[in-house]
This record gives C-alpha cells, sequence and structure tokens, in this order.
C-alpha cells in the first residue's frame, strides 16, 4: 500500500512540476485577487434572482447558486481557465464534458452517471475531478485501472479539478465502508482506517494520470496533491461525522474544521497524525479520532513546520518522502482548508490567501468585507445546503432554484473567489517555493484577522460539506467491490441513487440496507463483465430518449435502482433487457420548478425542512438543517460556539450535548412546514415502486402519503413535547407493536394514545387491542441489518415469519464472523418481536443465537437469550430446555455466582430435568465449585456436553489459580509437575503428543503465575516447590484486558470484521 | 323494610364515622388502629355491610366530612373494607392504597407518633391485601404487581419516619413489613438501603425500638448473611433474634433455628436432637448424625430427601459445603483409630485407609479426588498437616491437628 502510494505521489509531484513551466495559467493567476475582489464586492449587493433559472433547474446542482453574480463574463473565464472555480452553470467552460448520454453508459458511465447526480456538476471543470476521483477510487480497491480510461478523457478535456470537490469525493471511502460496518459505534473507527490507505492511493493514481495529460489545462502538483491532502485531512472529520449516528461526528467535523483552518500549523499535524495512524492500522489509537483533533487544537500555535514534517511522514507512511512533496503538502493543506472553508465563507479566505505572497488580497478583501457579509452568508447558507442531497431528485428541483433566488448568491461569490485565491496560492508557491514560511504567515494572518465571528461561518459552511462528502462517499461505497469494467456503469448507477437517497430516506439503516445487499451482490454477482450487453444498450436506449440532463438524473436514478434490483435477485443475467420496457419519461422535472419559483421563500424554505427533517429524524447526520428562525443563534447551532472553536475542544461530549439540543430546537420549530408537504413528483413516485421489496422497501418510504403523515405524527410528537412523555407506556408500547395496518390507522390509534394520555391515567393500555395492532411484515429480504427501533416498527421493514426462518437458516450456514450472524439475529429476533411471534421459531433463533453467543464468548448477548428463552420455555414452547437449564446454572456459577439466583435455578428444575445429562453435569460442576474441588471439576471440564466448556472456559484460570494455591499450601515437599498438569486439565491423561505439549502448557502456566518450577535431583522429575510457591503466586494481568472492561469492543475483533 | 335498612346502615355507618372522630380528636393511636384494620379487624365487617345496605350514597359522603381532613381518606379506607369484604382484593388494594396516602399525608403533619399504631396497622394491611391481590391478579393470568407498588409505597412510610425525632420509633417495623414485601418479591437486594439507613443512624440506639421489631429485623438480616456466605455475622443476628425471641412463640422460634442450625453447623456447632424434635426440625436430623459420624454417604442421602426444602429455604447451599466438614470427621476417626493400634505413626495417614473407608461408604472417589479433598481439607485449615504426593499420606500436625472450626480462620 504504502510503496504504491509513495510511487503515485512521485510520479504526481513530477507531473507537476512539468506541468508548471507549461502552464499559462500562472499570469492570470496573479491578476487574480484583484478580481476576487471585484467579485466580492458584487456579492455584497443582494443580487437579483439569475434570469436563467431554468437552466439552473437543469443543473439540479446543490451549485445552482452558481448562477449569480459571479458568472460575469471575465470572471467565467478564469473561472473555466483556473478550473478551480466554480463552474457557471449556464455559459459551460469550454471543456464542458460532453453530454452524458453518448458515453454514459459505455466508457465514462461511471463519470456520466456523477453527472447526473450531481447534475450541476455538468457545467462545472470540477465535476470531471469528481469523476477522476471515482475511477481513482476504484483502482485503490485493487481493482485493474482500465476504468481509469474511460473517464479520464473527460477528466482532461474538462479538467479543471476543484479541490472543494474532489475533497468530497474524498470524505467518502470513509463514509462507505462505517455504513457498511455498521451503526455500533465501535466499528466506526476501524471503517474509517480501512477506508484511509484506499483513498489515498486512489486520489494519488488519479492525479498522476491527469497530469501526465497534457491537455490538462493548468492543474498544478499542488491543486492535485491538495485534493489528496484535503482527502486525507477532511477525511477524519467526515469519517467521524459518522461515528455516533451522526451528531457527534458532526460536531467534531465542525470544530476540527475551523480550527485547522485558523492554524494551519497544528491542524496540518494533526490531520496527519489521524491520517498516519490508520494506515498503520494501528486501530487503538485512531479509534478516538476526535481526541486527535483535540489535541490538535490545543497547541494551535504549534510550529508550522513540524506540523508539516508530521504530516508529511503521515502521508507517506513507510517511503521516503521528498522535500517538495511535504512542502506541496502543506500548501495543499492550507488550500484544502481553504477550500473548505471559502466555499461559504468569504472573509476568513481572504485573509488566509493574503498572507504570504498574496498581498494585496488581505487589504482589499477585508475593507470590502465588512461584518455584514457573514450574516449575509449566514442566510444563503440554509437554502444552499440542502440542494445537495436532492441534487437529481425531481422533488428538489424547486429547493435548488429557489435557492439560486435566494441569499445564496452571496456564497456562490464567496466559492468563487475562494477558489481562485486557492489556486493562486498554489501559483504562487510553485514560483517561491516559500512554503515553509507561507504557512506560518498565513497562520498568523489568520489569527489576527479573522474575526470570531469567522467560526460562526465555518460551523454554518461545515455541514454543507459534510453533506456533499457524504453523498459522494456514498458514491464510493457502492463501487468498492465493483470490477473495474463495470464500474462505470454500475458505479455510476448506484452513485446516482446513492446520491438521491438523502433527499429521501429519513433513515439510514435503510440506505445501509441497499447498501449492504450491494457488497454482498457485488461480491457475488458484479464480477468484471458480469453485465450483460443487453443491459448497456438498454440504458443507453433509456437514456436516448431523455430531453434534458434532469430526465436524464431521473432516468439513470430508476435505471440504476433496477439494475440493483436485478443484482440483487439475481435476475441481472436471466432478465431480456432488450424486451423489457423503456422507461416512462419521468415528466420534466423543470416546468413544476418553474412554478414553485414563484413560491415565497418561506415555502421553500419549509420544504427543506421537510425534506431535511427525514434526515435529522434518525440517525442521517442533518447537516442543513439551518433556520432562518434560528440564525439568532447560530453559535450554538452547530454546537460550537466561537468559544469553543478557538480553545476548549476538550470536552467533546458537552458540545455533542449542545448540539443534539440545537438540533433539537429547530427540529421542533421546523414541524410546521413538514405538515405543508412537499409535492411529489410522478418520478419518484414510480421510483419507489421500483424500489419497493427491493430495498426492503426502506428506501422508497420517503415521500408516500404514509410517510408524511407518519412523519406528521412523529413531529407532533415533538411538538407536544413533555405533556406526551410524561403520558402513557401505552403511547410507548403503541409504537412499538402497531404498524401493520395503514399507517392512517396507526396514527389514529396513537393519537388516541396521546389523547388519553393528556386528559388521564393512561388508561389506555388496556384500552388498545395490541392484537389487531401487531405488525405483519411485508419485507421479503432475508438479510437485513439491525438497528434499534426508534419509532414503530414498518411493516415494509418487517420480515414475515417465512422469510425469518430462512434468515435464520441463512444465518446459521453462512460463514461470515459472528459479528455479522449477531447483528442478523437481532434483527431477525427485533422482526420477531415486533410481529409478537413467540413459537418454537423464536425459540431456535434464540437458542442459536445464544449458543453462537457463546462461542463467541459474547457473555451479555448469551445473557440475553438465556433470559428470553427462560420465559419461552415457561410459556410451554418446546426447545432444548435441559441444554439451556445446564448453561443458566453454569453461568450463574460462573458469572456472578450470587447463591439467591443460584438456589432458584435449581429450584426451577423439574424432576425429570434434573436426569438431563447436561444438567446433571452442571449440578455436578456447581457442587465442585462450591467445594473447590479441582479434581472435579477439571474432569467434569473434559467431559462437558454441548457448549458448556466455552461456559467452563470462564472459570478455569480462576480455578487452576485457586487449587494452585490450594497445593502450595497444603503439599509438601513438592508436587511433580505431571500431576499438576493431569490434576489442571493441561493434559487428558491419554499419554499421547498432548500430553507433552499440556506439560510444557502447564510449566509455562504455573511460572506465569509465580511458582517455582524445579528439576527434582533424585528423581530427575520436574516439580513445584510448594512451600516456595506458596508465598509467591499471584494472578497475572489479563493480557487481553481492553481499558474500556469489555474484550468484545475492542476493536481488533471488528478488525476482522468485514 | 329496604328503608329500614337503609336507615339502619347509615346509622351504622353514622356510628363507625363518629368513632374515628372521636379516636382523632383524642388522639388514640390504638383505637384508630382498631377501626381502620382491615384484615381481621372487627370494624370491617361492620362497616361492609352497612355500605351494603346503604343506598344513600351522599349521605356517607356527608356524613364522612366530619372526619375532614380526612374526609377522602375514610371514604377510600370504606370503600376498600367493603371491597375487602366481598373479596374484590384489587379494588380493596386500590382504595387502600388511597386511602394510606391520603393518611400518610395526614401522619406527616402530626407533631407527635401518637397515630403510629394506626400507621402500622394500615402498613400491615397494605401488605396483606397487597399479597391477596396479587394472588387473584395471578388467577386471572395477568403479571401481579400490587405487592411491588405496596413496596415501594412502604418505602414511602419508611421515608417519612426513618429521620428524627418521636417518629423513628415506628420505622422498624416498617422495615420488617418492607423485608416482607421484599423476601416475597425475591428482590432482597432493595433490602440493603433499608438495612443501611437503619444501621448507620446514630441518633439512634437499636435497642430503643420494640423487641417485636428488632427479633424480625434480626431475623431478616441473619437471612440475609446467610446468602451472603456470611456465617458469622449471621450466627450472630441469628442468636439475637433467638434469644430475644418470645419463648412462647414456638413457630416464631422454630423460624429462627430453621436459619440458625445450618450456620451453626458450619461453624462447628451440633444441635442436640432434643431441639430438632421440639421445633419439628428434624430435616436437619440426619445431616447432624453424617457430620457426627463422617459419614459422607448420610449427608448426600439427607440433602437428597430434603433437596426441595432446602431450596426453598434456602439452606441447600449451606448445607452442601458441610461436605469438608464430615470429610474432616472422617479423618478425625481413621485417626483416633489409629492412634488406639499404633499411637506413634498415627499422625500419618494413608490414602489407602481414607479410600477404603470411602469405598464403605460407597462414595466412588478415586485417589486423585480423595487426594483433592485432603488438599482442601488442609487449605482451609480444617485440618493441620501436609500432604505428601509422594508416599499419598496426610501428616498431620502432632498438636490440634483439628482446630475447633469456629476459631478457624475464615479463608473462604
Amino acid at each position: 500500500m504504502g510503496n504504491e502510494y509513495d510511487k503515485r505521489r512521485s510520479a504526481a509531484a513530477a507531473a507537476a512540476h512539468s506541468a508548471v513551466p507549461s502552464s499559462y495559467q500562472r499570469p492570470y493567476l496573479y491578476g487574480q485577487p484583484q478580481q476576487q475582489q471585484q467579485q466580492l464586492a458584487e456579492q455584497q449587493v443582494p443580487p437579483p434572482p439569475p434570469s436563467n433559472m431554468a437552466a439552473a433547474q437543469h443543473q439540479q446542482h446543490w451549485y445552482g447558486y452558481h448562477q449569480h453574480p459571479a458568472q460575469q463574463t471575465q470572471e467565467g473565464g478564469q473561472v473555466n481557465q483556473l478550473g478551480t472555480m466554480p463552474p457557471l452553470p449556464i455559459m459551460p467552460p469550454p471543456q464542458t464534458p460532453l453530454p452524458p448520454t453518448t458515453s454514459s453508459w459505455s466508457g465514462g458511465g461511471a463519470h456520466e452517471t456523477t453527472d447526473s447526480s450531481y447534475s450541476g456538476y455538468y457545467s462545472h471543470p470540477h465535476h470531471q475531478q469528481g469523476q477522476d476521483y471515482e475511477s481513482g477510487y476504484f483502482r485503490g480497491d485493487g481493482q485493474p485501472a482500465n476504468n481509469m480510461t474511460p473517464s479520464l478523457p473527460l477528466a482532461q478535456s474538462n479538467t479543471a479539478p476543484t479541490n472543494g470537490f474532489q475533497n468530497y469525493g474524498h470524505g467518502y471511502g470513509g463514509y462507505a465502508l462505517g455504513d457498511h460496518h455498521g451503526y455500533e459505534s465501535a466499528s466506526y473507527p476501524m471503517s474509517n482506517d480501512h477506508s484511509y490507505p484506499q483513498q489515498g492511493s486512489e486520489s494519488y493514481s488519479q492525479n498522476t494520470t491527469t497530469y501526465a495529460d497534457p491537455n490538462a489545462p493548468y492543474p498544478t502538483a499542488d491543486i492535485y496533491q491538495n485534493a489528496n491532502s484535503g482527502d486525507t485531512t477532511t477525511y477524519p472529520s467526515s469519517a467521524n461525522y459518522y461515528n455516533s449516528g451522526g451528531y457527534q461526528s458532526y460536531q467534531t467535523s465542525a470544530y476540527s474544521m475551523p480550527t485547522n483552518t485558523w492554524n494551519d500549523g497544528s491542524y496540518g499535524s494533526h490531520n496527519y497524525t489521524g491520517y498516519a495512524v490508520p494506515n498503520a492500522t494501528t486501530g487503538p489509537a485512531y479509534a478516538a479520532p476526535s481526541s486527535i483533533p483535540g489535541t490538535g487544537f490545543a497547541a494551535p500555535n504549534v510550529n508550522t513546520s513540524t506540523g508539516y514534517s508530521n504530516a508529511a511522514t503521515g502521508l507517506d507512511v513507510g517511503t521516503g518522502t521528498n522535500a517538495e512533496a511535504s512542502l506541496q503538502y502543506q500548501q495543499d493543506t492550507q488550500q484544502q482548508w481553504a477550500d473548505y472553508y471559502a466555499s461559504f465563507q468569504t472573509t476568513p479566505q481572504g485573509s488566509t490567501d493574503s498572507s504570504g505572497t498574496l498581498q494585496a488580497a488581505p487589504d482589499l478583501l477585508n475593507p470590502s468585507v465588512p461584518p455584514l457579509t457573514y450574516a449575509k452568508v449566514v442566510a444563503a447558507e440554509p437554502p444552499q445546503q440542502p440542494p445537495p442531497p436532492g441534487t437529481v431528485q425531481p422533488t428538489w428541483l424547486q429547493t435548488p432554484v429557489s435557492f439560486a433566488a435566494l441569499p445564496s448568491f452571496q456564497a456562490c461569490g464567496t466559492i468563487g473567489i475562494h477558489w481562485n485565491d486557492t489556486s493562486s496560492q498554489n501559483t504562487r508557491h510553485e514560483e517561491y517555493n516559500q512554503a515553509t514560511f507561507a504557512p506560518v504567515q498565513q497562520q498568523e494572518q489568520q489569527q489576527t484577522t479573522q474575526p470570531q465571528q469567522q467560526s460562526v461561518v465555518f460551523q454554518k459552511g461545515q455541514p454543507a460539506l459534510n453533506l456533499k462528502q457524504q453523498q459522494q462517499s456514498r458514491i464510493n461505497t457502492v463501487h468498492i467491490p465493483t470490477n473495474p469494467s463495470i464500474v462505470p456503469k454500475v458505479g455510476g448507477l448506484s452513485a446516482t441513487k446513492e446520491s438521491q437517497k438523502p433527499a429521501y430516506v429519513s433513515v439510514p439503516v435503510k440506505q445501509l440496507g441497499p447498501k449492504l445487499s450491494t457488497d454482498v451482490v457485488a461480491d457475488a454477482v458484479l464480477q468484471p463483465g458480469s453485465f450483460p450487453p443487453s443491459l448497456r444498450t438498454y440504458v443507453e436506449r433509456v437514456l436516448m430518449q431523455c430531453k434534458d440532463e434532469a430526465q436524464k438524473a431521473a432516468c439513470q436514478a430508476i435505471m440504476k435502482e433496477m439494475v440493483m434490483t436485478a443484482a440483487e435477485d439475481g435476475s441481472l443475467f436471466s432478465k431480456d433487457w432488450d424486451s423489457e420496457p423503456l422507461l416512462p419519461l419521468p415528466g420534466t422535472p423543470s416546468a413544476t420548478t418553474k412554478k414553485e419559483l414563484s413560491q415565497q421563500q418561506a415555502n421553500t424554505t419549509k420544504t427543506e425542512y421537510n425534506l431535511n427533517k427525514r434526515l435529522k429524524t434518525r440517525w442521517e447526520p442533518v447537516t442543513v438543517h439551518e433556520s432562518h428562525g434560528n440564525q439568532g443563534r447560530p453559535n450554538s447551532f452547530y454546537g460550537v460556539s466561537k468559544d469553543d472553536v478557538q480553545g476548549n475542544f476538550k470536552d467533546t461530549s458537552l458540545q455533542t450535548r449542545r448540539i443534539r439540543k440545537g438540533l433539537k430546537r429547530v427540529h421542533r420549530g421546523s414541524v410546521q412546514g413538514v405538515i405543508g408537504g412537499t409535492s411529489t413528483s410522478s418520478e419518484s413516485e414510480e421510483e419507489e415502486e421500483q424500489n419497493e421489496g427491493v430495498y426492503l422497501g426502506s428506501l422508497s418510504v420517503a415521500e408516500t402519503p404514509e410517510e408524511r403523515k407518519r412523519r406528521e405524527n412523529r413531529s407532533r410528537r415533538f411538538d407536544r413535547g413533555k405533556d406526551v412523555n410524561r403520558g402513557s407506556k401505552g403511547f410507548g408500547r403503541g409504537r412499538i407493536t402497531n404498524g401493520s395496518i395503514a399507517s392512517t390507522r396507526r396514527g389514529a390509534v396513537l393519537q388516541m394514545a396521546l389523547n388519553s394520555a393528556d386528559s388521564q391515567n393512561g388508561r389506555a393500555v388496556e384500552d388498545i387491542d395490541w392484537d389487531s395492532l401487531t405488525v405483519r411484515g411485508t419485507c421479503q429480504e432475508v438479510e437485513k441489518r439491525y438497528l434499534r427501533l426508534t419509532s414503530a416498527p414498518d411493516p415494509h421493514m418487517v420480515r414475515p415469519e417465512e422469510i425469518l426462518r430462512k434468515a435464520l437458516a441463512m444465518v446459521q450456514t453462512t460463514t461470515k464472523n459472528y459479528l455479522y450472524r449477531c447483528e442478523q439475529l437481532k434483527s431477525i429476533r427485533q422482526d420477531l418481536t415486533v410481529q409478537r411471534i413467540r413459537n418454537e421459531l423464536t425459540v431456535q433463533v434464540y437458542e442459536t443465537h445464544a449458543r453462537m453467543a457463546l462461542e463467541a464468548g459474547d457473555l451479555p448477548e448469551y445473557n440475553q437469550c438465556q433470559s428470553q428463552l427462560q420465559g419461552l420455555y415457561a410459556e410451554g414452547i418446546k426447545g432444548c430446555c435441559s441444554e439451556f437449564a445446564s448453561y443458566g446454572l453454569l453461568y450463574i456459577v460462573f458469572q456472578h455466582g450470587n447463591s439467591r439466583d443460584l438456589l432458584s435455578a435449581m429450584a426451577r428444575l423439574t424432576r425429570e430435568g434434573k436426569k438431563d445429562k447436561a444438567v446433571k453435569h452442571a449440578l455436578a460442576v456447581r457442587s465442585a465449585v462450591a467445594v473447590g474441588n479441582y479434581t472435579a471439576f477439571f474432569r467434569l471440564y473434559r467431559t462437558a456436553p454441548n457448549l458448556s466448556p466455552y461456559l467452563m472456559d470462564l472459570h478455569v484460570e480462576k480455578m487452576r489459580f485457586e487449587a494452585v494455591k490450594c497445593m502450595a499450601r497444603s503439599y509438601r515437599p513438592t508436587v511433580p509437575v505431571s500431576f499438576m498438569a493431569r490434576t489442571l486439565g493441561f493434559t487428558d491423561m491419554s499419554g499421547g503428543d498432548g500430553d507433552l505439549q499440556g506439560l510444557e502448557e502447564c510449566e509455562d502456566w504455573l511460572r506465569g503465575h509465580g511458582s517455582h518450577v524445579q528439576i527434582e535431583s533424585g528423581t530427575n522429575e520436574l516439580v513445584m516447590d510448594a512451600k516456595m510457591s506458596a508465598t509467591s503466586l499471584f494472578m497475572p494481568e489479563p493480557e487481553d484486558a481492553v481499558p474500556h472492561g469489555d474484550a468484545n469492543l475492542a476493536l481488533n475483533d471488528f478488525f476482522g470484521r468485514s | 323494610m329496604a328503608y329500614g335498612n337503609n336507615t339502619d346502615g347509615s346509622r351504622r355507618l353514622g356510628d363507625y364515622i363518629s368513632r374515628v372522630v372521636d379516636a382523632i380528636s383524642s388522639q388514640d393511636g390504638v383505637a384508630l388502629a382498631e377501626l381502620l384494620a382491615v384484615s381481621g379487624g372487627s370494624y370491617c365487617d361492620f362497616v361492609a355491610s352497612a355500605l351494603d345496605i346503604t343506598k344513600d350514597a351522599s349521605r356517607v359522603v356527608r356524613q364522612v366530612e366530619k372526619v375532614a381532613p380526612l374526609g377522602d381518606m375514610m371514604l377510600q379506607h370504606m370503600r376498600c373494607m367493603h371491597c375487602f369484604f366481598h373479596r374484590h382484593y384489587v379494588d380493596a388494594f386500590n382504595a387502600l392504597e388511597k386511602s394510606a396516602n391520603a393518611f400518610l399525608q395526614e401522619f406527616r403533619n402530626w407533631e407527635s407518633a401518637w397515630a403510629m399504631q394506626a400507621l402500622h396497622t394500615i402498613v400491615y394491611d397494605l401488605r396483606t391485601v397487597a399479597e391477596l391481590a396479587d394472588k387473584e391478579i395471578t388467577e386471572n393470568g395477568k403479571m401481579p404487581d400490587k405487592l411491588k407498588g405496596a413496596g415501594s409505597f412502604l418505602m414511602k412510610v419508611f421515608g417519612a419516619l426513618a429521620g428524627k425525632g418521636p417518629k423513628r420509633v415506628g420505622a422498624l417495623y416498617v422495615t420488617c413489613q418492607l423485608f416482607k414485601v421484599y423476601f416475597k418479591l425475591g428482590t432482597v437486594h432493595l433490602c440493603r438501603s433499608v438495612i443501611r439507613s437503619i444501621e448507620t443512624a446514630r441518633v439512634f440506639d437499636f435497642e430503643e425500638f420494640p423487641t417485636r421489631d428488632r427479633v424480625t429485623y434480626m431475623y431478616y438480616t441473619g437471612r440475609l448473611e446467610v446468602f451472603n456466605d456470611n456465617f458469622v455475622l449471621a450466627d450472630q443476628k441469628l442468636v439475637y433474634a433467638l434469644s430475644h425471641c418470645n419463648p412462647a412463640k414456638a413457630s416464631n422460634i422454630r423460624m429462627v433455628l430453621k436459619y440458625l442450625i445450618p450456620v451453626k453447623l458450619s461453624l462447628g456447632t451440633l444441635p442436640k436432637y432434643s431441639l430438632l424434635q421440639r421445633y419439628n426440625l428434624l430435616e436437619y436430623k440426619e445431616v447432624v448424625q453424617a457430620l457426627r459420624m463422617g459419614d459422607i454417604r448420610l449427608l448426600r442421602h439427607a440433602l437428597q430427601t430434603h433437596e426441595d426444602q432446602f431450596l426453598r429455604s434456602g439452606v441447600y447451599l449451606v448445607l452442601e459445603k458441610l461436605e469438608l466438614q464430615v470429610c474432616r470427621r472422617l479423618m478425625k476417626k481413621i485417626y483416633i483409630l489409629q492412634k488406639q493400634k499404633d499411637p506413634g505413626r498415627a499422625h500419618q495417614v494413608k490414602m489407602d485407609s481414607v479410600l477404603k473407608a470411602l469405598r464403605w461408604l460407597n462414595i466412588d472417589m478415586d485417589i486423585d479426588e480423595v487426594e483433592c479433598i485432603m488438599a482442601i481439607l488442609i487449605h482451609r485449615n480444617f485440618i493441620k498437616g501436609y500432604f505428601s504426593h509422594k508416599s499419598k499420606v496426610v501428616v498431620l500436625s502432632k498438636q490440634d491437628a483439628f482446630p475447633v472450626l469456629s476459631a478457624r480462620p475464615l479463608t473462604s
């Protein structure tokens, strides 16, 4: 990994050097700052609504706001040339990408799809970068590099890789993997680690290629590397982002970014160290991502050079770093951050850039951006953010467009400027090679010049960025397992899908469902060349009939779903794609959008909230929820106040809490908007149909009236606040059990419960007919991820009994590791519970899980199953009653040894039960333990039936130690080790090779516990000196101990998880 | 006729209520307690039957208002009596809980503890009615929760009493009722907090509590110590309970002895047969005999025979551990026999002789296991000496080879 990475990087560096002289761009760049200024000035005047709304609409891109003044001709040119400027949607630069259709499915499918998903990209030079990214990504995954070729040409033609975009692309891998790994918080760090290396290599390779191409306009090494470094730097934050269900990570990213900008030096180091760690795959260090940033922040004034050196080493793990590279990195990182922030915050960026060689910038920029701008930017924020998720979605069309007309213009301008800055920075660096001191200067400048408000802005901007990152990361996720030749198509498809999803999907799990399956399917189905040619042609045919980009995007989304479906149900190859009817053309979104345009801004925002709220409702990191009403306290909103940014990063939990609070507040505020509802376009409905049953119905639920209603109820719940909470158990239970019936009815019942709760005494619990409310699942998916329910179960996501049987069989036969099986079993259990299925299947599921948990040493999980089984057996449901009675006894004996529990467990045994072999054994073990009879214990250990040995393992160590203590005290003068080995269960007295081994083991064990083992002179026998050992025995610290006490949560387990 | 009954009922109710009013106004706690007693109280039937024939509810309400501020409480209480009389225990419990709540409210306001007796009566009734109600609920196939509710209410009462002042005397009674609830519910861990507040408060000497409550308290805490395998403490507490117990209450003494005997056995004190006989504790007879004779087989047999009983009372695990003592006794017997034969070498007990003895008892143990037992005996100070693995001999200490068990250091 390291090698490859290094190679690519050096190649990229070389390319950069060669490219620099040839770039005609440089002079231009110098002139740039002034232009920026102009831009800025223009921005400050609230921009008039763009005339070419429709066009913007087409773009559907969250960069719809680009349409604003920034597009003035000269700037436009500039943008194109620079390639770093945000593209102007209206006037595509000369390098404007080809219409996706042509190339889409054949060669450049990958980029094509990307386009569709982020249609805004079209006009953007950057988007190419994104594509490259993708391809690079695939490659990084170990796929052949062929797939690069299709995307590359395009990239070259358009080339103007934008750092920002690359970053987004980057954030990805992390997200993807993280997602894949699931929700257990512990798994995240690990996933991050995984993704890191991949990303690094990927991005590099990509860069190299781009460089090599002479056509690439101006890309300087800096830019590219910047992209890489940017990726890495941003990465941690995005990864964090997903860590704990969104909120916490959210906060991390929010604060980490700003700080970084503040002090480049320190951030550099911190980020890179963070990066380095994952590369080295040292889990623990990375396990606490938040802590790393924390330290980084703690010393904001860290010497820049050291910071960078760290960075460099971090990046080039184990490989020689050349000075240039490191320098570039410095620049890059700075740029990177600059890009980040710049995209939403004008002033800070300006100041950053102004440092160093660009003297004009600071002076000019600062005056030109009065504090007022901040407010404006803030105002612009909310509208900007939402679009990303919805880019492709017709439903979303309105929003971006309306945004375009909104204050967001401000931000557009900012971005433009910003990019210019960065590029200029780059060039500057190349020329002067002053990287070393430049950062320091910048740092100072930043600290001095940047007002505190900056932090606010950062926070605002950050979420949006994150969101984008997510999206791109999703794209990558889907790609990961795919083959290069397929990647263009599948990747593209999935990319579209994934990028769309955020708009619809309220629950991350739901997204996960498909992803998981995608992975699986990808493993199994999407092997090289596995796409039937007929499918390609089919896709092309469909795309041909599209009239505009929006339609195309929609079509692609739908088709992607289709392909995924097909892949999942195995009909990918069996299906006759040639005879498949072409998709009905989705309604032209632009028409609707035009109407929508007339809507009040307030309306739009409401819509946004509605959509965004979905994100917020569950774990999805909700970045977009800035509401106008909440502008008053922007600081608290994202949980990072100025103060926080500047200094106190230690108390992350506090921040998290604050963030949560903030979100909640917004949530309530936005509830009204939800009811206002969004218009659902026919397209999305169509797509939903497609989705149905494929993605556990989960992806599709977004915009159905049902869902809306449910959401309404949910939000009402929040509205009611404490009344409801105080209210009734009935309500809570209702949420769990109901759900099978039409949600209207469900809503009614909930309402009823609510009312009764409100009115008096919660008597409703008895009155509700739970039977009629019990969910009957309709999900046909055998595999399902587990997520603890936070609301009433959705029948679409619940599997009926027969499917659960299949699922159980699948789990029993799968060869995947315990964590996977455990999760599957948990989801089965959940489905059983919500459907109130209590029969032999239930018993089997719990028994299976209990056994697997025992084998894996997962005692908490085992205990859960055991207690459930106890109840199930008590109901008279048949199962391996005695077996589990014996486990139960042993568990009590070994785990807590409470004599009361033991007594009641023994009293529960029936007369017949006591005759069972396993139970007898357990009782014998119990009495051996009670007396301390180690001989009997280890004999029983050897003959333990079923899985009892796993339980007895818990006690073996303790028993051995007690036994040796006992022997050391009572035996004189010596005890033969062979006898001890036999007594303590090291050898089985068979006299075979195992005995020898056991003997050595025993000797090691004895020595390890402080006993004196020696060879007796007379008999030449290995003996333990009892008297000496009596005082020297000790129990060594367990080697596998973990600080948090539960070895099952150790990172290493998660490394093995995938 | 009906009219007459009605007036009769009203008159009787009026009579009852005026008595309550009198008791309260004269601060006669004992009388009030008698008036309020539900289970086993003489007024329960009286009130219930009066309510049966009374049609004029408003008149009752009017009458009850005389008791203000306990009017509501009396209404609920009468309702409880009525329900209890008709064996609607769940309803009775619900009414009683409300009544008790109201009473407690008032009780808190009273400076002196004159109504302690009445409060205790209510607490007792609450517990007993809750048990009955739970029984009723279980018969209907639902989850019983009334006793639990009673427990938490008693906790509240305890809170009202446990502070300083004259009311503290009554706290121990409530504690004992709580113990009963918790033991019945199997949630003995909840006892800990109550015990702590009783035992740590130095403002009130334990001896000032009524003897009745002290004995009950010691009995329960002693049982708790048995569960914790803390035999020495258990011994102290149970002995205290036994010595303060009313000698006339044989059943109470028996209850104490049921736990004290196993505790004493494990501390090496054996009861006389007459004691077992007198208090009908013959289930321990064989155990004691086994201990006397060193007969492992007999012990095992006894445990098996009375397994259910011992498991239920919770002494099974205690008795089971007596096996080591039985072994010790066996060793001692062998030692004594050897001493009679050859005093010089008596302190060396060969494994062979032990094995022989065990085989004679039909105990299936091989040499390894016996060796293990011997090692444990030495390790736990049942025997003084050491074991020689090479020659398979237990070498006993020349003096005090079998130390007094109660004096032996407590190594598990």
